[in-house]
């Protein structure tokens, strides 16, 4: 499909950020939001069509996009029902995906799409980027954690989906009551666990939260299958 | 064992007494553990924030102040904001006031150079071949050499290891002490005072701390972040004569004040 295009730097431009819309929607599809099919498997052409100025250059302030979690989602992320709490809220929320044009990020971009992502009453804000954060600009990522969770991709990472390389296991997020079933039959602490980095790609592109438990899927020659579980630290 | 033949030994390890105290000095040395991370927190957060601070310095951009000759309110303030810091931590700050196109010294109230167009290389003036990055991180080579001057006097060692430590004094390149004026030398000689007095408060709370034995880490520092702010003292206002009051009793009046004589009248009639 790559081949036949006009080979200048335009369309190569148009590719990898039709590369990396196509990675954002199926990560964020991965993480059971509602997105339609057809809005994750849309082809060059139609991106072409949609997000593209006459003259061929994209139009990078049409990049953004919104979701809402899914049911079953909303069901994971329930904290269990106790006296105290009989009526428990999910700690997810909708989320808000921006692919960002400023030639260098700094506190102050930071800052901005935190506020914008916060006072829209998104629980999650996506931001991809062309150029690395500086180092004080992640610093104060954290500070805004407790109320929005931000993070942060380089286009250049979401040219192909690392979930989709045969190297790579099939990670299945666990809900609550799983992960309190699985402590239960292994008779383990959480910290008798394997771990898993929060910084580790794939759970950065499932937005692994800490102490949250993935179920890893190998294929195994002799078993058929095999299943291990990581905490996320 | 000879001392106690009536009392069988149980085969049992005892179970009720041991682990109770082990659990007690685990919880406390759990807590312990958690407030020096609590305290790390505290003093990177510090850090961040003085880095933000910074990024946007100069604050007084007058035309009469330059890098090499800064606003005494500016220099007090870098130096109080940078003694904690790491080198690392200073190459952060250079990158994020790069970041906000300012000249990586922090006491440079210019615009960072733009070589234009071109490669990763450039050709200096000198004939030197450098990295265009390193050539536009300052407006200037006197200002790279001035920033560099501040690096080299920042510690390795990580911040909460020398928190409790005011020694750290951090000068500035051509720091001109002869040309500056009166109100200059003042604010320098009160930056150097308080200094001082952090110092002896430092020295006399672990005086203090070592006489009573205990060996809490951080705990008079940084609980609360005190500011002081001096309070504008003016002179009370010219005590007007009352307006409007009763002028029954204005032949009593003598420029305008009332005379306390009459009280004593009063008390003399009494007796």
């Amino acid at each position: 499909m790559i081949d036949d295009l006009p080979n200048d730097a335009k369309s190569k431009e148009v590719v990898r950020l039709w590369r990396a819309w196509r990675t954002v929607h199926e990560m964020v599809a991965d993480r059971e939001y509602e997105l339609a099919e057809d809005e994750v498997t849309i082809s060059l052409d139609r991106f072409r069509d949609e997000y593209c100025h006459p003259d061929g250059t994209v139009n990078r302030a049409k990049l953004q996009f919104s979701a809402r979690p899914s049911d079953s989602m909303l069901r994971k992320n329930t904290p269990p029902a106790t006296a105290s709490n009989p009526d428990p809220v999910p700690d997810c929320g909708p989320i808000w995906v921006e692919f960002l044009t400023d030639k260098q990020f700094g506190v102050g971009q930071i800052r901005q799409f935190a506020k914008y992502t916060i006072s829209n009453n998104y629980k999650t804000g996506i931001m991809v980027t062309h150029v690395p954060l500086s180092p004080a600009a992640r610093k104060s990522l954290a500070s805004v954690e407790n109320l929005a969770k931000i993070e942060c991709f380089l286009e250049d990472d979401l040219l192909v989906n690392i979930t989709h390389h045969e190297l790579v296991p099939r990670h299945v997020l666990l809900s609550r009551e799983e992960k309190i079933a699985l402590l239960k039959r292994y008779r383990l602490k959480e910290t008798q666990l394997p771990r898993i980095l929060q910084k580790d790609p794939v759970a950065r592109y499932l937005g692994l939260k800490r102490g949250q438990v993935v179920k890893i899927i190998r294929v195994s020659e002799t078993a058929g299958r095999y299943a291990s579980y990581r905490l996320c630290v | 064992m000879a001392s106690k033949p009536s009392q069988p030994k149980g085969i049992l390890k005892d179970s009720v007494s041991p682990p109770n105290e082990p659990k007690q000095s685990a919880r406390e040395i759990a807590i312990h553990h958690a407030t020096l991370l609590e305290h790390r927190k505290q003093l990177e957060s510090q850090i961040l924030d003085s880095l933000i601070l910074l990024s946007e310095y100069p604050l007084v951009r007058e035309t009469s102040y330059n890098a090499s000759n800064p606003a005494p309110s500016d220099v007090s303030d870098f130096k109080a904001n940078v003694r904690l810091f790491q080198p690392s931590d200073y190459d952060d700050l250079i990158e994020e006031r790069n970041v906000n196109e300012l000249c990586g010294y922090t006491l440079c109230p210019k615009p960072r150079r733009q070589t234009g167009s071109g490669g990763e290389w450039k050709l200096t003036n000198s004939g030197e071949i450098v990295k265009r990055k390193e050539l536009e991180k300052w407006c200037s080579q006197q200002c790279a050499r001035r920033a560099l001057f501040v690096k080299v006097q920042l510690n390795e060692t990580a911040a909460w290891e020398r928190a409790g430590i005011p020694d750290i004094q951090i000068d500035l390149l051509d720091e001109d002490k002869s040309a500056e004026t009166e109100a200059d030398r003042t604010a320098r000689k009160l930056g150097e005072l308080k200094l001082e007095d952090q110092r002896q408060a430092a020295r006399d709370s672990a005086a203090l701390a070592m006489e009573r034995g205990d060996n809490r880490i951080g705990s008079s520092l940084d609980k609360v972040k005190v500011t002081l702010k001096e309070k504008d003292v003016k002179a009370p206002s010219e005590m007007a004569p009352p307006v409007g009051a009763d002028h029954s009793e204005d032949h009593l009046v003598i420029d305008g004040f009332k005379a306390k004589l009459p009280e004593k009248q009063t008390g003399e009639s009494g007796v």
